[in-house]
């Protein structure tokens, strides 16, 4: 009695689903018409992409890198001053011998770990003391350091040297005896300023080798570096001409970029990816660096989005590639570029700065305009809206 | 099925009897076999719900009609049909004559396969909800209400196509893509009205409609290189309004013997203005962007008349034919749809339906008759003009044959129906496609005598 409900539910159901493969196809496109939908790639070049003088962060009191000495004259890029700030941290396990004894050596140790600059001569650095207490953290390169007027000691540096060694003068250790043996060390003491007397290159010391060594009552004390303040100052700088623009790590240059989003041909669209690419002209940069300069490449850059009211937030980090070519993707990327396509974005445009967590003078140039592919644009992937 | 044929306008066919034991083992078979039914048509609408046919993709969509599954399999007409084994819902002079109270509800199983000119096929399948109705007597045989739930129009397709994009030269980077053109969604109405037995050989009915819906037109780019984002665009507009029905239903008995009937009936269906708001979004996530601003408009929707016949010569056959015509050309709205533009320079097709069909019963009244017996055989067709098309000198014309089992359960006033349709629609020429489709609908049809006074002594 059950078997023709069963038989024709079954017969009817294997039926629909035996041609239920789901196969669709561009049959029937015709019948959309043209309505679009194939994506565009846009290369959008910058409307600003201008040099934005932004004070570099050069102090630091943790994970310290590297402390700047010494005077280049760069043909291409101007002449820097750099002058070292150091201060050493009393180190743990001093005995009271120690403390008792009488100081019959000091040495001033430093690693050095980069070099900018002729580094056929040699660069002749001053030593001067830190009378007072100075901040390291967060100071800019513009900061002012005061030093106390008379010199220490002269030391010199070969750029290609790794290890240098300063014996302190008697007077000087005679002069500070009591702080170096003091409990209130941190306190009392407030390191050293190096400047620079002669030579043509800045040399960078390692945060990690510099030691104040300390010989007392027979025993030796390592006082390790507690902060780091490197202050740069940039003069004589040459007109590279309309097409480029410098980058330089340290003298407070950083670059301003902006596109128009809301041009009629990009507005709305759906963006599938942004990419940002800016060349550096590597070519002009070699052409013009005398025989034993080394002029350092810049390493990584951030790209900073910029708010109307001024905030900025770090969006991504990006290495040149073997082109000399930052090149800028990440989805969070795209997402700001979505946003700025629909007007709808908190960042009204972008910053390109070079990272503060190094301190070197390393610098790029970068083209402003020419032809692809010696010009910086967002390349975009679009989608119009309309057909 | 079990309709009067005689003197009175509605003879009860179902007087509660003991069902026999293999009558309730039957009908709780077939109850389990019914939600298998159902599980598999969620199933479907749980693969795509934009599966259909391509052009659904015109004017307001697909537009349905679900008047009851029995006449589902009978053509999709019944504007004479004195139904009181489920509510019609195509004419409300049928709703004052019932005596139980009734709840049907079914799904909807498509295949459709599209063939082009170069005869290339698709084929694309879903499920969805084909309708929800309600029907209780207020007055026993005098006055009766009606609702429903039911879609009105359906948009629903899929259709892609590929290309190769160069996306940064410099550096070889290449990705392919798929552009695919969907639509989904649909206007829904809600029913509801009153049907009054006038006199023995006249019924009238009043029902409103309130419809509602969003007709959504997506445009999705896919990468396959994965570094892409895919691009979502979607317009949706979202419609709503209300109109009302009036029905008229004349019985002739023994029109042409002493045993048969011959009814005949009428619906009017007032022109509507439906208002709403059209949003473009752009975005695949949940939350996509507003484009632009919203668009505020309107659409008014065109009478609608439906005529027809049900000849039943006695208690095993039903015959019923019927025409239902919508002024389409009339048709105007401040929104463009695909098939019209609001300039005038495109416009709509009335719209022309024709339908006929057969229910055999071979038990007639007889309860206790073999369970084969008592199964209704329902055959039909129809013949649907399109209202909108492609091409303005084209019209899409649909050919489709309908039929169905109902199947008794160990309830008396209780079914299962399972209707199928086979059509065809469209052309290969003039750029078009050719579509084939299969429909498979399952519903139960629940009654049973409520709000009854007990006699006591």
């Amino acid at each position: 009695m059950l078997r023709p409900f069963v038989f024709s539910t079954v017969v009817l159901f294997l039926l629909a689903f035996s041609t239920a493969c789901e196969d669709p196809s561009n049959v029937g496109i015709d019948l959309v018409g043209d309505q679009g939908g194939d994506p565009v790639v846009v290369n959008v070049p910058p409307s600003v992409f201008e040099i934005e003088p932004i004070s570099d962060i050069t102090g630091t009191t943790t994970q310290i890198l590297r402390t700047l000495s010494g005077r280049v004259e760069d043909p291409l890029l101007g002449t820097i001053v750099a002058t070292g700030n150091i201060d050493f941290r009393e180190p743990a396990g001093i005995t009271d011998v120690f403390r008792n004894g009488a100081i019959t050596e000091a040495t001033l140790q430093l690693v050095v770990d980069y070099a900018y600059g002729d580094t056929s001569r040699v660069l002749t650095l001053a030593l001067r003391d830190i009378p007072d207490e100075w901040d390291a953290a967060g100071s800019t390169a513009d900061t002012v350091i005061q030093a106390a007027p008379e010199v220490v000691t002269e030391f010199n540096v070969a750029p290609t040297d790794s290890l240098v060694g300063i014996a302190l003068p008697g007077a000087w250790i005679d002069a500070h005896s009591s702080e170096l043996r003091s409990e209130n060390f941190n306190d009392d003491f407030h390191g050293f300023q190096f400047e620079p007397v002669e030579g043509n290159a800045v040399v960078g010391f390692s945060a990690v080798g510099a030691q104040l060594i300390v010989v007392s009552g027979g025993e030796t004390a390592t006082y390790t570096i507690a902060k780091s303040l490197s202050t740069l100052a940039r003069t004589d700088v040459p007109d590279l001409g309309p097409d480029l623009l410098a980058l330089q790590d340290g003298v407070g240059t950083s670059i301003d970029v902006s596109f128009d989003f809301l041009a009629d041909s990009i507005r709305d669209a759906a963006v599938s990816r942004a990419v940002f690419l800016f060349p550096t002209d590597s070519l002009t940069l070699a052409a013009q660096t005398p025989p034993g300069f080394v002029r350092p490449r810049l390493g990584d850059l951030s790209l900073v989005g910029i708010t109307e009211a001024g905030p900025a937030l770090e969006l991504i980090r990006a290495s040149a590639d073997a082109d000399g070519r930052y090149r800028f993707e990440a989805s969070g990327l795209r997402n700001i570029v979505q946003s700025m396509v629909l007007g709808k974005s908190t960042f009204d445009r972008f910053r390109l700065t070079v990272p503060t967590d190094d301190n070197t003078i390393n610098a790029a140039l970068f083209y402003r305009s020419g032809s692809d592919p010696q010009r910086p644009e967002a390349v975009l992937t679009l989608t119009p809206p309309d057909n | 099925m079990n309709h009067s044929n005689t003197g009175t306008f509605f003879r009860p066919s179902n007087p509660p009897t003991r069902p026999s034991r293999s009558f309730r083992l039957a009908g709780r078979r077939g109850l389990l076999i019914f939600g298998c039914l159902l599980f598999f048509a969620s199933t479907a609408q749980g693969q795509r719900s934009n599966d259909g046919s391509i052009y659904s993709r015109f004017g307001l969509g697909e537009l349905r009609t679900f008047p009851s599954s029995q006449l589902q399999a009978m053509g999709g007409g019944g504007y004479g049909f004195p139904s009181y084994n489920a509510l019609n819902l195509n004419n409300p002079a049928s709703w004052g004559a019932q005596i139980l109270t009734r709840v049907t509800g079914g799904m909807l199983y498509q295949t459709v396969e599209a063939t082009d000119a170069s005869n290339q096929t698709s084929r694309l399948a879903s499920g969805f909800f084909n309708g929800l109705h309600i029907s209780f007597p207020l007055l026993k045989q005098k006055l009766g209400m009606g609702l429903g739930f039911v879609p009105y129009s359906r948009v629903s397709y899929r259709v892609q196509t590929n290309g190769f994009l160069n996306a940064e030269p410099a550096v070889l980077d290449t990705t392919s893509y798929v552009i695919s053109y969907q639509g989904n969604g649909g206007l829904q109405q809600i029913v509801g009205g009153l049907g009054w037995q006038a006199g023995s050989h006249v019924a009238v009915g009043l029902s409103g409609r309130f419809i509602f819906g969003i007709l959504e037109d997506t445009r999705r780019t896919e990468f396959l290189n994965p570094f892409f984002e895919d691009a979502v665009i979607t317009n949706a507009t979202r419609l709503s309004g209300f109109t009302g029905s009036l029905g008229i239903l004349v019985r002739l008995p023994k029109a042409f013997s002493t045993n048969d009937a011959l009814n005949l009936g009428a619906t009017v269906t007032l022109p509507m203005t439906l208002t709403g708001k059209r949003v473009r979004t752009l975005g695949p996530g949940a939350a996509p962007d507003t484009l632009g601003n919203d668009i505020s408009g309107k659409a008014d929707l065109p009478f609608s008349l439906g005529v027809g016949a049900a000849y039943q010569p006695g208690t095993r056959w039903t015959f019923v034919v019927d025409a239902q015509y919508e002024n389409w050309s009339s048709f105007e709205s401040d929104f463009s749809f695909p098939g019209y533009a609001p300039d005038g320079s495109r416009s709509f097709q009335d719209r022309l339906r024709l339908s006929g069909g057969i229910e055999f019963l071979p038990a007639g009244h007889d309860l206790l008759a073999s369970y084969l017996k008592r199964t209704a055989l329902r055959l039909g067709f129809y013949y649907d003009r399109s209202y909108a098309s492609p091409r303005p000198d084209v019209t899409i014309g649909t050919y489709a044959l309908t039929g169905g089992f109902s199947f008794p359960t160990l309830h008396p006033g209780t079914r299962i129906d399972i209707n199928f349709e086979l059509g065809a629609r469209g052309t290969t020429d003039f750029g078009l496609v050719r579509e084939r489709f299969l429909r498979i609908g399952a519903s139960i049809n629940f009654g049973e005598l409520w709000f009854a006074k007990r006699k006591l002594g």
